[in-house]
């Protein structure tokens, strides 16, 4: 009985082995095979323009894609998931970097700027597709590097060329620094050290012309009130003929101002040319003021130096009458 | 049934008793009117002692046409031996034809014969005929296009007869009014039909197309002019026939792509057109072993009812999905049944991986390329892949994936070697990283002999190509001067032994380029520095000097100092600066920089010159005046010595 026992007790064991094994065999294959069918379409649908534009993302599709179909199921896991989402999910590599793409396509800086700060983001999803033993094996970590160090390169074209364009000086030098960002992140060193100089050269330059407009603009406003107030006060000789001077030193320091406000572009500019035309106009004004007081001045001057005149006249023929008048009496 | 046999026998009985003694003579008479009588006498003689009772004779009509009447008054009683005559009137009709007939008269069961000479004869007569009913239904089972302007044909044969005396002569047989469905009599028949015969006429009906399905009928009239005038009904079935076809079409799908869709329409047709197909129906069979999931085959069919000469098409979507195994080929049954029968449609079609076909067409299109190795290997590749039906669905799997991977790694060597031959070593490295990729993939799924020798032609190529951009960038590595020369090198050295599969090699030569790129960062930022000081000492220098149009002047000796310091400073910075361009290796930048150092040089070397020559000028200028006032004052002194001299002259 006891080898009976034994023996229906071994049968018993290997009906639930066999139902163990059967369920481990057939439960998982259903689910990998859905799974399978998960990933496969998923990573087909992705059809992004991001993957005609960068050769190494298209690259990186075709390989997940072909990774995929030819994995056995048993090979279909969860971590396959996991890394097939983290480069071909909805909120993946591939459609993050479509719309760090379309970011790159708009035709503004600031969508640009973004483009760049998203895509040094995508290197932390870069980094973690990188730890999947599956992703890696099968050269799926290697493209999407150089997909966004050729982006990057892009993007310093892009800044470099709207600097090269731009009038106004602290615009080109914040392109350049974006280029210069870009250029780094692309790790291209030549291109890295022209930019920096430029920007430097740039910098270095628009601060020296700052500093002097600052500085001319100071004396130029002073002078310029000056002269507004030589306007205002045209009954004071005095006033007109300072309120001359100063119009004319506000001009020429204007004008200086001018220059270097056109010369960068700065928006300041129109407003600094208006009163440029205003300190001439002022001055002008003044000079026609001043020139009649000059008139009744010198006609006065004229009359009082006749008047002078004629009386070292009548003085000096008194003198000689009397020296004669002395010879005459010696 | 039973009582009226037994009535019967007792009658016959009792009948037979009495007239047993009963004598009946026999009569003739003669008639030769068409319609006409004559009165034969029969004599009835009793040869009992004792009379008997004579009933009224049965006269039964020898002939159609003839009829016998006894107008005397029965019973008659006729008493022993007794005799007397009876009379039978014999009537003729015009359709009795001339001749002898023999008419029996029965008094009980005595018989007595008359015969009855017709002597004229009757004239032609159109017997009665038969309706004619056309038992075969007439089938339509031929193109209802084909029959259009034929029609659907039937025949029948029936007797003519004419029972009188003389010929008869047929005038017309046609039809009468307008027969059914559009229906066409056509009747061949004989002319003349002499006495007392029959002949066969021919009657062709001819059924339109478009006679529905049923009895038909018509009428048909036979004309014999006096002899008569009869219609007769023609009666015909039509039954329609229904031919159901299904368009060819290939049973296999062949090679698809997983998720692309594959079409495959089938026209179910009604051929005949007669007759609409219903209840079109399709299922999965599900008996059969087909292995093909329900969800990848779509089937539409449009509608239930396929109308007469119509067609419906049928058609199968295949979308293999992605849990498809690659290389496997699937079957799917279908079971289409319909009014008119049922068939089996079987359907196969071969699993292959996304866009093979495409991976075909780009390795064709590299079999042509200039470069043997690029030419010799797509060829390869494009001949496994077709040859590649055979095997399971992982020999599949990795021709697949080779395949593709040769088109990478192909395209990639094809731009790799482009750009070494345009002197591109850097452009030609990337190209030639992707194609070491390509070949490892290639190498992980190479299972087959053919297989196996494209991955080592490839390798060998790839393998070739890296060696000659490692020895090249080597070179450069030692024969370098500069720090960003020897950064490219070692950078680039690195990641060719990294291809090359010698980590240890590409570790050393990425940190040598790590070094140089710090070497190389600290000359970049102390020179572009020392460019930008240099620049700035020089704006500073200009804002002290005299402009004269485009010309800079030092003519101020006060700012000399702080200008000769400013420029100097500049040409040493700016000569550094060249010097720190050359050392990292910015070629462009040391030549702009030197020539900037040289062109300041220059103008300092000019202004120096000018402020000498304004200094001079300066002096000059200063000593004619002292010159001029010594002398002047000296001509005052003379003067005034001589003004004193004259005065005191004139004094004195």
């Amino acid at each position: 009985m006891i080898f009976r026992g034994d023996y229906i007790m071994v049968r018993v064991i290997n009906l639930l082995a066999a139902i163990l094994v059967l369920s481990a065999i057939v439960m998982p294959a259903l689910a990998d095979e859905a799974l399978k069918r998960e990933l496969v379409e998923q990573v087909c649908e992705v059809r992004l323009p991001v993957l005609a534009r960068y050769q190494e993302l298209s690259l990186m599709h075709k390989q997940i894609l072909i990774t995929l179909q030819t994995l056995p199921e048993d090979q279909i896991t969860k971590s396959t998931k996991e890394w097939t989402n983290i480069a071909a999910g909805s909120d993946g590599i591939l459609v993050k970097f479509d719309k760090i793409n379309d970011l790159a396509s708009k035709d503004d800086s600031q969508s640009h700027k973004t483009a760049i700060s998203d895509a040094i983001g995508l290197k932390d999803a870069i980094s973690s597709l990188e730890g999947y033993k599956q992703a890696k094996d099968n050269f799926i970590t290697f493209y999407p590097g150089i997909a966004l160090q050729h982006f990057f390169t892009d993007q310093g074209v892009y800044f470099e060329t709207l600097a090269a364009n731009e009038t106004e000086t602290h615009r080109a030098i914040a392109y350049y620094e974006d280029a210069l960002n870009a250029y780094r992140e692309a790790e291209d060193i030549t291109k890295t050290t022209y930019i920096d100089l430029k920007v430097k050269e740039l910098r270095s330059e628009y601060l020296f012309d700052m500093e002097a407009a600052n500085e001319s603009l100071t004396i130029g406003e002073t002078k310029f009130e000056d002269a507004r107030y030589g306007i205002n006060c045209t009954g004071n000789p005095v006033s007109v003929a300072i309120g001359i001077l100063a119009s004319k030193r506000s001009e020429r320091e204007l004008t200086t101002v001018y220059k270097i406000y056109t010369k960068h572009g700065d928006e300041r500019a129109p407003q600094i040319g208006e009163m440029v035309a205003e300190t001439a106009i002022i001055h002008s004004k003044l000079v026609n003021v001043f020139l009649k007081y000059a008139a009744v001045s010198v006609a006065l001057v004229i009359a009082l130096l006749a008047y002078m005149l004629s009386l070292i006249f009548r003085w000096t023929h008194a003198v000689e009458d009397t020296l004669l008048g002395n010879e005459v009496i010696q | 049934m039973r009582k009226a046999v037994f009535l019967f026998i007792i009658l016959f009985v009792f009948m037979q008793t009495a007239q047993a003694d009963l004598t009946v003579s026999g009569g003739s008479c003669t008639i030769k009117e068409l319609d006409g009588s004559a009165t034969v006498t029969l004599t009835l003689t009793n040869t009992e002692n004792k009379s008997i009772t004579v009933y009224a004779p049965s006269l039964p009509s020898p002939k159609k046409g003839i009829t016998l009447t006894a107008p005397d008054n029965y019973p008659i009683t006729l008493s022993a031996d007794e005799s007397k005559n009876v009379k039978i009137e014999v009537h003729i009709t015009k359709t009795v034809n001339m001749g002898v007939y023999r008419a029996d008269v029965y008094f009980g069961d005595r018989i007595a014969t008359i015969t009855i000479d017709v002597d004229r004869p009757t004239p032609a007569h159109l017997a009665p005929l038969q309706n004619i009913e056309i038992k075969d239904p007439v089938v339509f089972d031929k193109p209802r296009k084909e029959m259009e302007s034929t029609g659907f044909k039937a025949e029948s044969k029936f007797q003519i007869a004419n029972d009188g005396d003389l010929a008869m002569t047929i005038k017309s047989v046609a039809p009468y009014g307008t027969p059914d469905a559009g229906m066409t009599f056509n009747v061949n028949y004989p002319a003349k039909i002499s006495n007392q015969s029959a002949d066969t006429a021919t009657l062709t009906i001819t059924i339109p197309v478009s006679a529905q399905e049923g009895k038909h009928q018509g009428k048909l009239r036979i004309d014999c002019g006096k002899a008569g005038l009869q219609t007769i009904t023609v009666s015909v079935t039509v039954e329609h026939a229904v031919k159901f076809e299904m368009s060819a079409y290939p049973s296999n799908f062949g090679r698809v792509d997983i998720l692309k869709s594959a079409p495959l329409t089938i026209l179910l047709e009604e051929t005949l057109g007669y007759k609409d197909i219903s209840t079109v129906k399709i299922r999965r069979d599900e008996t059969s072993m087909g292995d093909g999931k329900d969800d990848w085959m779509s089937v539409d069919l449009p509608a239930s009812v396929i109308s007469k000469g119509g067609s419906v098409p049928l058609t199968f979507t295949l979308r293999f999905r992605g849990e498809t195994i690659v290389g496997r080929t699937y079957r799917w049954d279908y079971y289409l049944s319909h009014s008119a029968g049922n068939a089996t449609i079987t359907l196969r079609a071969t699993a292959t991986p996304i866009d093979i076909e495409e991976t075909k067409n780009m390795l064709q299109t590299l079999e042509g390329s200039d470069n043997s190795d690029i030419s010799s290997i797509a060829g390869k590749a494009s001949g496994m892949l077709s040859s590649g039906s055979a095997g399971s669905a992982d020999d599949w799997a990795a021709l697949a994936s080779i395949s593709q991977a040769s088109v990478t790694f192909l395209e990639a060597m094809d731009r790799a070697l482009g750009r070494v031959d345009e002197d591109d070593h850097v452009g030609a490295l990337n190209d030639l990283l992707i194609a070491r990729i390509a070949v490892d993939t290639m190498q992980k799924s190479a299972k087959t002999k053919s297989q196996t020798a494209i991955c080592t032609a490839s390798n060998n190529f790839v393998g070739g190509a890296l060696q000659a951009e490692s020895a090249h960038f080597e070179a450069m590595a030692s024969d370098a001067n500069d720090d960003r020369t020897r950064i490219i090198a070692h950078r680039y050295v690195a990641t060719t032994y990294g291809l090359l599969n010698e980590p240890e090699k590409s570790k050393k030569s990425r940190e040598t380029a790590e070094e140089y790129i710090s070497a190389y960062n600290q000359k970049i930022e102390s020179a572009n520095d020392r460019y930008v000081d240099s620049e700035d000492a020089i704006r500073r220098a200009s804002d002290d000097l005299y402009r004269w149009g485009d010309v800079k002047l030092l003519v101020n000796p006060f700012v000399y100092d702080s200008t000769s310091y400013r420029y100097k400073f500049a040409i040493n910075e700016t000569d550094a600066a060249a010097e720190e361009y050359k050392m990292a290796g910015e070629s462009d930048l040391c030549n702009t920089t030197a020539s900037r150092a040289d062109e300041l040089h220059i103008q300092w070397l000019f202004l120096v010159s000018q402020f000498l020559m304004l200094m001079v000028g300066y002096i000059l200028l200063f000593a004619g005046a002292v010159i001029w006032c010594v002398l002047a004052f000296m001509a005052f002194t003379a003067d005034s010595r001589e003004e004193e001299f004259g005065d005191v002259v004139l004094l004195s």
